[in-house]
């Protein structure tokens, strides 16, 4: 094993801090990356708890949250998504003064290493912002040092809802979904609207105080996260790629000055957002721990990675629901949407491809050993690693 | 020897997906899904088996290629560039090597191939810097299409015009 090697396996302080240094992130991103580095070197061989240990944990911390008043029932797990263990209960309980309710509740849990190490307080502050503006499961609690339930956690309310078209068949954690005309007729501009929703949306002083404010006319928006993936992925990488240096190099190269600072969901992929299968409408829009304040474009930049093509007789859709580049882009701005610059959209594709590469060939592979639920999940899709990497080398040959 | 890898893999695809899995309870989804994966993990690994230390033999002869041609534009270190390749390569050459330690001698050779990309891309002549771009991105292309023709059963490949079978493009 090589010295980096054996570094990435057993971190030392001085290497761990000679990395903090190099890529200067916000505190938020420091915290999550730290801890998770610190918890490497830790023999951990991962597996879930029982459903008994769950309830215990959970009985424990709702009576501390709730002044002991409320009943659990129905514990059972979620399965679905490769980040986080999630569970579903029935609560009820005292939501209000002289409001007893029952409420179907989700607890989600960072298992012993996740594929994404992020804030829980982060997620919680950008779900509680999120729903002012759109469908999101509405968050009660958490418990930011799992202290009480065993692992960082947060509890939301349950929302009714399905991820694909019901004869539709898609690849493990939502990847691959495709939706036919009819449904593209109704939750394409939905789902373009609530971007245009989040991006504009106002974000008082005193809003989301876990999260840095890049400055509007400076690049320290890109810098931020370009710094946060590469961190990462000289954490984690199992083996150096070459088109990762060329890539990180160009983004690095090419920053595009920030115009306005919005709201950036980070994941917003079909898979994150549930729909009522008769009404053809958003019903939650879900997984919010990557997102962060900085660029609108991040978020186009997303859907539009190679990675979530879906082909109809042939023909490919962006996240199974747009036929072209060009379709999203008048989509967003007919509906309200801040106007889009291309090439800054371009270089928000190449960074979200990177920032794919990286959660595959680095997250993904280093999760798995022994440390999360779901290990052979997360070694199957880090396979797709390779052809994120094909997209990378197309898009620089374009660049 | 008996018995052969290969039979010992179909065994166990055959004992999972026709024992197994129709007992696993319906209700288990986590289960299902795991049990699936390993079935679709064990078919990947059959056939991948054959090619497991031709892949890393074409992984070593390509990157010292590249460390060769790009070495010879650095300048002064060029040689301490070649030494560290060299020394990584004849790990992964031994001839009793095992599959894990050429593994691990590639891994080696990348890192030195990454110090080397690194110091090419901020080569003061520009022209040259972009010309040794353009290589990099050439021995990509290749790399990648083995990597790619290495997992495709897995499914997740989106791009179907240059998807190659294993034995091609580890000649190409």
């Amino acid at each position: 094993m090589s010295e980096l090697s054996a570094l990435r396996r057993n971190p030392t302080d001085a290497w761990l801090n000679e990395l903090r240094a190099r890529y200067p992130t916000e505190r938020s991103v420091d915290v999550a990356l730290t801890r998770r580095m610190r918890k490497r070197s830790q023999e951990i061989s991962y597996s879930s708890p029982s459903l008994e240990e769950v309830g215990a944990r959970l009985k424990k911390f709702i009576a501390q949250e709730t002044n002991g008043a409320a009943i659990i029932r129905n514990l059972r797990r979620l399965t679905g998504g490769a980040s986080k263990e999630q569970f579903v209960f029935d609560l009820e309980w005292d939501k209000g003064k002289n409001e007893r309710t029952n409420e179907k509740m989700v607890l989600r849990c960072e298992p012993a290493a996740s594929i994404v190490e992020t804030s829980r307080r982060g997620e919680f502050e950008l779900m509680q912002f999120g729903a002012r503006w759109m469908p999101v499961p509405p968050v009660y609690w958490m418990d930011e040092d799992g202290s009480t339930l065993g692992a960082p956690s947060l509890i939301a309310g349950f929302v009714e809802g399905v991820q694909k078209p019901a004869k539709i068949q898609s690849n493990v954690t939502g990847m691959g979904i495709h939706f036919p005309s009819d449904y593209r007729q109704s939750l394409a501009p939905e789902y373009i609207d609530l971007m245009v929703r989040l991006h504009k949306a106002p974000i008082a002083d005193d809003a989301l105080p876990s999260f840095a404010r890049p400055s509007v006319g400076t690049t320290e928006a890109s810098e931020l996260i370009v710094n946060w993936w590469a961190r990462i992925w000289a954490e984690d990488l199992y083996e150096e790629v070459p088109i990762a240096i060329l890539t990180e190099s160009w983004l690095r190269a090419n920053l595009p000055v920030l115009d306005h600072l919005s709201v950036v969901h980070g994941d917003l992929r079909t898979g994150n957002f549930l729909f009522d299968e008769t009404k053809r409408q958003i019903t939650a829009v879900l997984d919010w721990e990557l997102g962060y304040l900085g660029d609108r474009h991040g978020d186009l930049g997303w859907i539009l990675t190679d990675l979530y093509i879906t082909r109809e007789a042939g023909s490919p859709f962006y996240c199974g629901l747009f036929p072209s580049e060009n379709e999203l882009i008048e989509g967003y701005e007919a509906a309200g949407g801040l106007p889009l610059n291309k090439q800054t959209l371009y270089w928000h594709k190449v960074f979200c491809t990177w920032k794919q590469l990286v959660l595959s060939l680095g997250c993904a592979l280093r999760a798995a050993e022994d440390r999360s639920h779901q290990d052979v999940l997360l070694t199957w899709v880090s396979a797709c690693g390779y052809t994120i990497s094909e997209a990378l080398r197309r898009l620089l040959e374009n660049a | 020897m008996q018995p052969s890898l290969d039979l010992r893999l179909s065994s166990m695809i055959k004992a999972l997906s026709q024992i197994v899995l129709p007992s696993v309870d319906t209700e288990d989804k986590a289960a299902i899904e795991q049990l699936n994966i390993v079935i679709g993990s064990l078919l990947l690994l059959k056939e991948q088996i054959d090619y497991v230390h031709w892949f890393e033999h074409v992984e070593t002869n390509s990157m010292l290629e590249l460390v060769q041609s790009i070495a010879g534009h650095i300048g002064q270190e060029a040689d301490a560039f070649m030494n560290a390749a060299n020394t990584a390569a004849d790990i992964a050459k031994k001839p009793d090597a095992t599959l894990s330690s050429r593994h691990d001698g590639n891994i080696r050779l990348r890192e030195v191939l990454a110090q080397l990309i690194h110091k090419s891309l901020s080569l003061e002549d520009k022209a040259l810097a972009a010309n040794l771009r353009r290589q990099i991105l050439k021995y990509s292309e290749a790399q990648i299409s083995r990597e790619r023709a290495f997992v495709a059963r897995v499914n997740l490949d989106v791009f179907g015009d240059n998807l190659l079978p294993i034995r091609e493009a580890l000649v190409a």
